[in-house]
């Protein structure tokens, strides 16, 4: 596998700037230093990306409401999740990777994921690897779309692909359902059946 | 399983029972080994003090700090997390905390009473007839069962659990206190000993401790199970806060290894200087103490101020690996840290530049304390005394150089001890990081019983002094084997630059030949030979260890 032309194991060891440089990733895990606040939280991340946008980065931080004295520890986990995402995005990154973001957020901080998402494509036309298992979030934004279980890929195709090819009586199913047509339920079957 | 008490014994079993089967094989071949020879006419007597160490302390040591983690529930938590260890999972079962507490401490008890009283049997159990007979041995064992070893053994796994269990308000102070509580148990036990105080006495000081660490452990779980840690955090939080109305706005970091070097700083480099800061005054207070006391007490004060820094060094050391000490992960490196685009070399640079400048500031901080505390005690006359004396019988320059020799080697075996595990805890593998704990400590119980039988025999202290050199030659052989292995791999893995290694190299041999070349004139001996010096330089200056940090760390950043 390679990303902007690299094997993404060996060389953001060897050559952190040409690769990891050009990636905004937020993490599921909630892993931002709880010691720092947001200020220090930028001024440290700044210096990493030549492309920082300071101008950018006020303006997210003021759209996500995150006070610059407030400690990370302090913060909700959906204002961390904005922190995060604060920083992933100021540099303009080229490639955008989302771990789970939306796991256990409320609407409105999963509205702003989702938002930035859409504003990073749209505008920017960079690429955003998301994954979710909110497949309803997934049909809002993705343009392909790639199902994993057990470790396998079971379908891989552009969305609007995947809907046309299970639609059924002229009704197109939702994504939850193709993925449990394509997985199978897990469940045990109930006892003395 | 129809009872908490057997379910916690089913767990228990299930967590020993491959220890307690390796060490009861282990008895069994070394016992069949014994009566084996015994027939052939070539016995194998554990009267001896060498093979009692090597066959019989050496495994029950072993298995002891294995039963300390396995009871404490130790290998499975964060000892140095602020929570408790307890597992959080057994809070919400419908069993009491008494329960919680008391189950594992009674089968931990349990455990460490038949491994000691084990021990026992087999040191004084000799072949002889069909199964062997049990005899007096020379060294003391000359009587019925010791009962306080195993109710020692119990005590110290009792007041363990208690510690571990208990919640505190800063992160790493679990460790400190349940080092220096157990280290102070020892001591009194070892100091009764030496002065051949009554076993029963023993038994009556320890067998109170029994309830008293249950109810810490009482307390611990029930805290615990209330969701109560306390947060001392905060103290040093609203001090900064008091200066953050002084501080200007901050600019930006010119480069990106300085903001990493600010990030480490601010995760474990004020960590040593602050714990010393701790230790020093209760250190300091023996000084005004011994005014009226003996030039030994001022002494023995001052030298224990001077290896403070090491010794808090080596707790500190597990903090300093650590990239994010709030991740799930306790050993992988954080997301956060991982993404960062910088190479891992130049993240390791970052923690060695931060644990230097940590171990200068510690320095300062105790030189200026220990100065203070000399002259308002009236002791200071006392030291400048000494230093008189020593340069009317060394001779100036050498006195002051082998004080100021004296200071760097204190200096830098508290920068080695911060950076000496790197390579292991950054691995980020759990099993290499708890096996080399768990070697260390076994180390660590048999070097005394070692360090009296090479004592006590004249044979063995000679035997041993005249392989030293050849001893020092191979150790020499396998640290530039496994340099060179490093560089090899660092090498292929782009993971350091052909000007960062042949840079490091040239450093390296500067220090050893800086260190050699000081070596040969302050022994400057026909007593002493040279290349011996040589050796000794080699195996000083780090190399191995700290060269494989970037390599453990990419390990770990991709795997």
């Amino acid at each position: 596998m390679r990303v902007f032309g690299k094997d993404p194991v060996a060389d953001p060891v060897a050559d952190p700037v040409a690769v990891l440089s050009r990636i905004g990733y937020l993490s599921e895990e909630n892993d931002l230093p709880g010691w720092m606040n947001v200020a220090g939280l930028i001024r440290y991340s700044r210096a990493f990306y030549p492309a920082w946008d300071d101008a950018y980065a006020e303006e997210l931080r003021q759209a996500f409401a995150l006070d610059p004295a407030a400690r990370i520890r302090s913060l909700s986990k959906g204002q961390k999740a904005r922190a995060g995402l604060l920083i992933a995005l100021a540099y303009r990154p080229e490639l955008l990777v989302l771990d789970e973001p939306s796991s256990g957020l409320d609407p409105i901080v999963r509205r702003d994921i989702l938002g930035a998402v859409l504003r990073t494509i749209a505008h920017e036309g960079r690429t955003v690897l998301f994954s979710s298992h909110l497949l309803e979030e997934v049909e809002q934004v993705a343009d392909h779309v790639t199902m994993i279980s057990q470790g396998r890929i079971v379908l891989s195709a552009p969305l609007s692909t995947i809907k046309e090819s299970h639609r059924v009586d002229g009704r197109v199913p939702s994504l939850d359902e193709i993925f449990v047509a394509h997985v199978g339920t897990a469940a045990a079957p109930e006892p003395g059946t | 399983m129809r009872s908490p008490a057997i379910a916690i014994a089913w767990e228990f079993g299930q967590r020993v029972r491959l220890g307690m089967m390796v060490l009861f094989v282990y008895m069994l071949v070394v016992g069949t080994i014994m009566l084996v020879r015994f027939k052939m006419g070539q016995p194998v007597s554990l009267g001896d003090v060498g093979k009692m160490v090597a066959l019989v302390v050496g495994p029950v040591a072993m298995t002891f700090m294995y039963f300390l983690g396995v009871f404490s529930f130790g290998f499975a938590s964060d000892l140095a997390a602020r929570e408790s260890t307890y597992p959080a999972r057994m809070f919400t079962l419908p069993v009491t905390t008494r329960a919680l507490a008391g189950w594992p401490m009674f089968y931990g008890a349990s455990a460490m009473t038949v491994l000691f009283l084990a021990g026992e049997f087999f040191l004084r159990w000799e072949p002889a007839g069909i199964l062997g007979r049990f005899v007096v041995r020379e060294w003391g064992f000359d009587g019925p069962l010791m009962i306080w070893p195993p109710l020692l053994a119990a005590v110290f796994l009792a007041w363990t659990q208690a510690l571990t269990w208990m919640a505190y308000g800063w992160r790493g102070l679990r460790v400190i206190v349940t080092v220096l509580c157990l280290i102070s148990l020892d001591a009194s036990v070892f100091v009764a000993t030496q002065y051949k105080i009554p076993d029963l006495v023993l038994v009556a000081f320890l067998l109170p401790q029994l309830p008293l660490a249950y109810l810490a452990a009482c307390f611990a779980i029930s805290r615990a199970r209330r969701g109560d840690v306390p947060d001392w955090r905060g103290m040093p939080a609203r001090l900064s806060r008091i200066s953050d109305v002084f501080r200007r706005q901050r600019d930006h970091f010119p480069s990106a290894a300085r903001a990493q070097m600010w990030f480490e700083w601010r995760q474990h480099g004020r960590s040593l200087p602050v714990w010393v800061a701790i230790l020093l005054p209760f250190e300091l207070a023996l000084l005004f103490l011994a005014r009226d006391e003996p030039e030994a007490m001022t002494f023995f004060t001052v030298f224990g101020v001077l290896l403070t820094p090491p010794l808090m060094a080596g707790f500190v050391a597990a903090t300093v690996s650590r990239s994010n000490t709030s991740g799930r992960d306790a050993y992988g490196v954080p997301p956060f840290t991982a993404t960062r685009p910088l190479t891992s070399a130049a993240l390791i640079a970052a923690k060695l530049k931060v644990t230097l400048l940590s171990t200068l500031a510690t320095w300062l901080l105790v030189l200026v304390a220990l100065l203070l505390g000399l002259a308002l005690s009236g002791t200071l006359s006392v030291v400048i005394q000494r230093v008189n004396e020593g340069i009317e019988f060394f001779g100036r320059s050498r006195t002051v150089v082998s004080m100021l020799l004296g200071l760097l080697a204190l200096m830098a075996s508290t920068w080695k001890r911060l950076v000496h595990s790197l390579f292991l805890d950054l691995s980020g593998r759990e099993w290499l990081i708890k096996s080399s704990v768990l070697l260390a400590l076994s180390l660590l119980v048999i070097i005394w019983p070692i360090g009296r039988w090479i004592h006590d025999d004249r044979n063995v202290l000679t035997a041993l002094l005249n392989a030293l050199p050849l001893v020092l030659a191979v150790l020499v052989c396998v640290k530039m084997s496994a340099a060179a292995w490093i560089a090899t791999r660092l090498y292929d893995g782009r993971l350091v630059s052909d000007r960062t290694l042949v840079t490091g190299v040239a450093a390296w041999l500067v220090a050893v030949l800086a260190l050699f070349g000081l070596f040969t004139w302050f022994w400057s001996t026909p007593h002493v030979a040279h290349y011996f010096l040589l050796l000794i330089a080699i195996l000083e200056i780090p190399l191995a260890r700290l060269s494989a940090a970037p390599l453990a760390l990419a390990w770990n950043r991709h795997r």
